[in-house]
């Protein structure tokens, strides 16, 4: 009898999951439009369907489980909509259609197939929502915030990991999506036949790709860090038949290629910083509109690459560039050409991607930037900067690094010596 | 009498006014390039223009040097007499070329932990520098498997010069040759006869065998593309990584068994 004692305890104990009692259905069916519904504190489980204009307020540890395929919380057809303070579990999160005035603040969703979706909605405000969806392959995921069909939308302050498509848009008109951070996903953010979309102040780390962009006019892309996207198709930007895109004082650093143009036209790349990437820009089948213009290139294995279209570099800083300033203006006196017989080659011929940087290559490039200056018309700066924004690298000193190498020079030299004694 | 063999080896390839010279260049240059690059760019993990500086002064200048000292103090023995003279010792042949390769070996070892010393030293002052262990790993396979060439070429050249011009012919062949080849194939061909041939070549060619290993072991391979998605994929594996041991066996024993085989065929000559 007190040996069941202790295990009916230890299952009380282990046993997390206390459902609490208060349905929120019901109070919401209740609810006059306009009402403030307070969801005290708790785990609950069900599918919650929200048609008229109301809050919902949870406190600290309230968690509401989907069942099944609907989604934790539905809203249909409703005007003034806020969703506030809680966590969501289950297979889906929100899903939202008709709405107008809707915000989602300070939602926590895990473990999540696809976390938020919104249809035909208009004036809605998204900020500090977290997300986390499962682990599995790309393919079997959803999106952390997806939109569809709906215009005037903010997202902002939200942090996504572990998703399909971090923010997913689609023929939306007017959308701004700043301070998020997205990492571990398929792509960060992912515009489709958007208009007047501005991506501002972002973080997308270790993704296939940064931001994807495809079939979209006029869109801003500012002040973005875009790192770690070296997946072998990835890029840190991707911008496939693009209309109208300003690119301007993004951080893209450690991508397999740092920006990718396909297809597109008026581009402005512009006070960018390109730090270590395989390639830091390409470009097939752009406009002669299509400008990179004042930005550093830092330790990148290749600047640029292009078809025979190109598209033009001016005023660059380039960290490989020889050229000397003799009228002292910060202006190099010959261009820079940033072409390569071997970045062109990629260009048509993926499988060429074997040889980036081997030693083969990096012969051919050097024998290139000789030989074709002034023979090229394409990714030639005319104009290149020689100066940059210089910033002191902080020195620390490594003692036990530095004995350890003299350990190693003074004792081969020993051991040098002994040989030739013996 | 073998470990005999192996010190006098030692000792002429140390006191060799050639393979000093080596040393202090491959020092000065590796040092240079390797502290240089690292303090000019930022700290990033990753395939980055640093990474493949580091790389491929490796991939230059070790294969050169061991070639050409390697081939020519083999030719060097058998051009002088040396190695007939050796021959009346009791001593049989592959203790020879044994010898002979863990001497050369010993040798550059030597030389690339000066270099190595002189790089964290500097890093260790300057901040910043690292020497990553998989460079170092990498290091000893380029030593182990270019001495084992570099013996074969010396067996088949007999003089020294001929030895020096044959390994010249054979670093370039393997350095930039045959990747030049595969480019101007690749203007002609199909993408995917492009894929296979690179494959191919990846194997018969160590300087290609050792850049694949690092992207393989450092889990960057998606650097050289999706168009070797399956390759890589394999080589990633636990199988993949046994294989990969295997084949590297293989460049370090097949040539010193067909040095073996050149000298028995000179014997009997």
């Amino acid at each position: 009898m007190k040996k069941i004692g202790c295990v009916l305890l230890f299952l009380l104990c282990i046993s997390s999951t206390a459902y609490a009692k208060f349905d929120i259905q019901e109070a919401i069916d209740r609810a006059e439009p306009g009402a403030v519904i307070n969801i005290p504190a708790g785990y609950y489980k069900g599918n919650l369907i929200v048609t008229k204009n109301i809050t919902l307020r949870g406190e600290k540890g309230t968690e509401i489980a989907a069942v099944g395929e609907k989604p934790a919380i539905r809203i249909e057809g409703a005007d003034a909509v806020m969703i506030d303070n809680m966590t969501l579990s289950g297979k889906k999160g929100i899903v939202a259609s008709e709405v107008e005035g809707l915000a989602l603040r300070q939602l926590k969703i895990n473990d999540v197939h696809s976390a938020v979706h919104i249809q035909h909605g208009e004036n809605v405000h998204i900020q500090h929502v977290e997300i986390v969806g499962t682990q599995a392959h790309y393919s079997k995921k959803g999106n952390g915030i997806a939109i569809y069909q709906s215009e005037k939308i903010v997202v902002e302050d939200s942090n996504i990991k572990h998703v399909q498509d971090g923010i997913y848009v689609e023929e939306v008109d007017g959308i701004v999506v700043q301070r998020n951070t997205v990492e571990n996903s398929r792509y960060g953010t992912h515009f489709m036949y958007t208009e007047n979309a501005k991506a501002l102040n972002n973080t997308y780390a270790s993704n296939v790709t940064g931001l994807m962009v495809m079939m979209t006019s006029g869109i801003t892309i500012k002040d973005n860090v875009v790192i770690h996207h070296n997946d072998m198709n990835g890029s840190g930007a991707l911008l496939y038949d693009v209309q109208r895109a300003d690119l301007a004082f993004n951080t893209m650093k450690n991508n397999r290629t740092a920006i990718a143009l396909q297809k597109s036209a008026e581009v402005q790349i512009m006070h960018n910083h390109f730090q270590m990437n395989q390639t830091a820009i390409e470009g097939t089948k752009v406009d002669d509109q299509t400008v990179v213009e004042n930005n550093q290139f830092t330790g990148n294995i290749l600047t640029a690459r292009s078809d025979q279209q190109g598209y033009r570099l001016s005023s660059n800083y380039y960290d490989d560039y020889v050229g000397t300033d003799l009228k002292n203006n910060g202006t190099g006196d010959v261009p820079y050409v940033a072409v390569s017989s071997f970045g062109q080659w990629m260009v048509q011929q993926p499988v060429y991607q074997y040889f980036v940087a081997s030693p083969s290559v990096v012969l051919l490039t050097s024998l290139d930037q000789q030989i074709n200056k002034s023979a090229r018309t394409v990714l030639v700066d005319e104009t290149p900067k020689l100066m940059k924004d210089q910033s002191v690298k902080k020195v620390d000193m490594d003692i036990a690094q530095f004995l350890l190498g003299l350990f190693f020079i003074l004792s081969s030299v020993w051991l040098w010596k002994r040989g030739l004694m013996e | 009498m073998y470990s005999m063999l192996i010190k006098l080896e030692l000792k002429q390839m140390l006191r060799s006014r050639w393979m000093q010279l080596v040393g202090l260049l491959f020092t000065f240059v590796f040092t240079s390039i390797i502290v240089i690059q690292q303090m000019a760019l930022p700290d990033v993990e990753g395939f980055t223009r640093q990474t493949a500086s580091f790389l491929n002064v490796l991939l230059f200048l070790l294969p050169l040097f061991i070639l050409t000292i390697g081939s020519m103090s083999i030719a060097g023995d058998i051009e002088t007499g040396w190695f007939s003279l050796l021959k009346t010792y009791p001593m049989t042949r592959k203790q020879y070329i044994f010898g002979k390769y863990l001497a050369t070996v010993i040798a550059f070892l030597l030389i690339v932990m000066v270099a190595f010393g002189v790089v964290l030293a500097l890093g260790g002052l300057l901040g910043g520098v690292r020497l990553p262990f998989i460079f170092i790993s990498l290091t000893l396979l380029c030593i182990a498997i270019f001495t084992s060439l570099a013996l074969a070429i010396g067996a088949v050249a007999k003089t020294r010069l001929f030895a020096l011009s044959l390994s010249l012919v054979l670093w370039s062949f393997f350095l930039l040759l045959l990747s030049y080849a595969l480019m101007a194939i690749g203007t002609v061909v199909a993408g995917h006869i492009l894929q296979k041939l690179t494959i191919i070549v990846m194997h018969i060619n160590p300087v290609e065998w050792l850049r694949f290993g690092y992207f393989i072991f450092t889990k960057q391979a998606s650097v050289l593309g999706p168009s070797f998605y399956n390759v890589t994929a394999f080589y990633a594996s636990p199988l993949g990584y046994v294989v990969y041991g295997l084949v590297t066996c293989l460049w370090v024993a097949l040539p010193l068994a067909f040095t073996a085989r050149r000298l028995k065929k000179g014997e009997k000559r």
